[in-house]
């Protein structure tokens, strides 16, 4: 039989020319389109698209986008108050919560944000926050200085700690690659310490795209 | 004064906290970046990011921005060795999520916490820039679906794979080479009106 009696998956053709087949599935493809006008050209289509994007100049950050960018430490609340990011479907969105921001007593971060060992496993989900059941007659302004001085002193804090775990993501072994899954146990242990992780208890976890790390295997 | 807090903490976190130190003694030495660090690394690809989906500058900076935003806000989350596939993610999330609440409400303007800083008159420079983006093919990029305009731009210019790109957008592999297929497909329809000259011969 001749080889144009069938033709490539539109889906066998773009992953043909991304190279995301297996190399069998790969040797196989170009077999056939080396003989397959059709096959071929579908291909080449694909290839011009892909060589245009490729190819084409990317924008200059604006200079003073980067200065807004570089002030964010201080000129960002950490969370507007009465707010909450949560998983609306696939969509990360703020959602009210029924009662002001506020923290369970004994919860407070302190100032110094001194390491304090892991944060228990039980972090919060998503999308089952636990504003209802916070005390409805909770005041905002009851302790909203002594909290906006907190904030402040801790946006510092906390880009100074968390950034410092970003530093990771500049290292080789970290980078978002394929092949660098580690054991979700080491993935577990590095978390920020208690007083961090108090202040973001009720930030959404799932921004933290953990699929990335367990998604290392798979088509190639 | 927040000043130096924070380079107080980055001093902490050099001399080493358990849980910190446990993080990163397998990647050897380890010095902690500043945010200003984080920013000039990541910046450029994000902004690149953001023109390519929203194409045209102001919608540009606002992802951006609201992007960093909020890996600041949660970056006590962020586990290492994920950041770019984290930035990916978010960005391209506030992307969709701009155009279907545009689609919905038909009114431009980022959410209300959101703090949208006044729009400005381009500068030179970014008058220059601009010039030098190929306005034909973002044209023809903005011709696409939304859907269909993120996986091409993950694929082609970002350079994800397809299971980078399917866990960035929570959707399944066939789904990506199928938007993707269909992607180039009318991206290459788009720009054979907009420049027949990009047109390869032979098709």
């Amino acid at each position: 039989m001749t080889s144009t009696e069938f033709h490539l998956a539109l889906e066998a053709v773009v992953a043909y020319v991304d190279g995301e087949l297996s190399t069998a599935a790969d040797t196989r493809a170009a077999a056939h389109v080396a003989s397959c006008a059709q096959c071929a050209a579908d291909v080449a289509d694909q290839r011009a698209a892909k060589r245009v994007l490729v190819t084409a100049g990317g924008p200059e950050l604006p200079s003073s986008l980067l200065d807004r960018l570089q002030q964010i430490p201080f000129t960002t609340q950490l969370q507007p108050p009465g707010m909450q990011l949560a998983m609306h479907g696939e969509q990360l969105l703020w959602s009210r919560t029924e009662a002001p921001a506020s923290r369970a007593p004994g919860r407070s971060a302190p100032v110094s944000a001194a390491p304090a060992g892991p944060a228990p496993p039980d972090r919060r989900v998503a999308g089952h926050p636990e504003a209802p059941r916070r005390p409805q007659n909770r005041r905002p302004g009851r302790s909203s200085s002594r909290l906006r001085r907190l904030r402040r002193g801790l946006a510092g804090a906390v880009a100074g700690l968390a950034a410092g775990v970003l530093a990771t993501s500049a290292v080789p072994v970290a980078v978002s690659g394929a092949g660098t899954a580690q054991p979700r146990t080491v993935q577990e242990r590095t978390v920020v310490p208690n007083t961090s992780t108090a202040l973001f208890r009720s930030l959404d976890e799932a921004m933290v795209p953990r699929e990335f790390s367990g998604a290392a295997t798979g088509l190639r | 004064m927040v000043v130096s807090e924070q380079l107080a903490v980055d001093r902490r976190a050099e001399q080493g906290g358990g849980a910190v130190t446990d993080a990163v003694a397998q990647v050897g030495t380890w010095v902690p970046p500043s945010w200003d660090q984080v920013v000039r690394q990541h910046s450029a690809r994000v902004y690149r990011l953001a023109y390519r989906l929203s194409g045209n500058q102001q919608d540009a900076e606002d992802l951006t921005q609201e992007t960093f935003v909020r890996v600041f806000r949660s970056l006590a989350n962020f586990q290492p060795g994920t950041f770019e596939g984290w930035l990916h993610r978010i960005t391209t999330n506030l992307f969709l999520d701009m155009v279907r609440r545009r689609q919905k409400i038909r009114f431009d303007a980022l959410p209300e916490d959101t703090e949208r800083l006044p729009g400005s008159a381009p500068s030179p420079e970014q008058v220059y820039a601009d010039a030098y983006l190929d306005p034909q093919v973002q044209a023809a990029l903005d011709a696409l679906p939304p859907d269909f305009r993120v996986a091409v731009v993950l694929c082609d210019i970002e350079g994800l794979t397809y299971e980078e790109i399917a866990a960035t957008l929570g959707i399944k592999l066939g789904t990506v080479r199928s938007r993707i297929h269909r992607g180039r497909v009318q991206l290459r329809e788009a720009l054979a009106h907009l420049a027949p000259g990009l047109r390869p011969a032979g098709s």
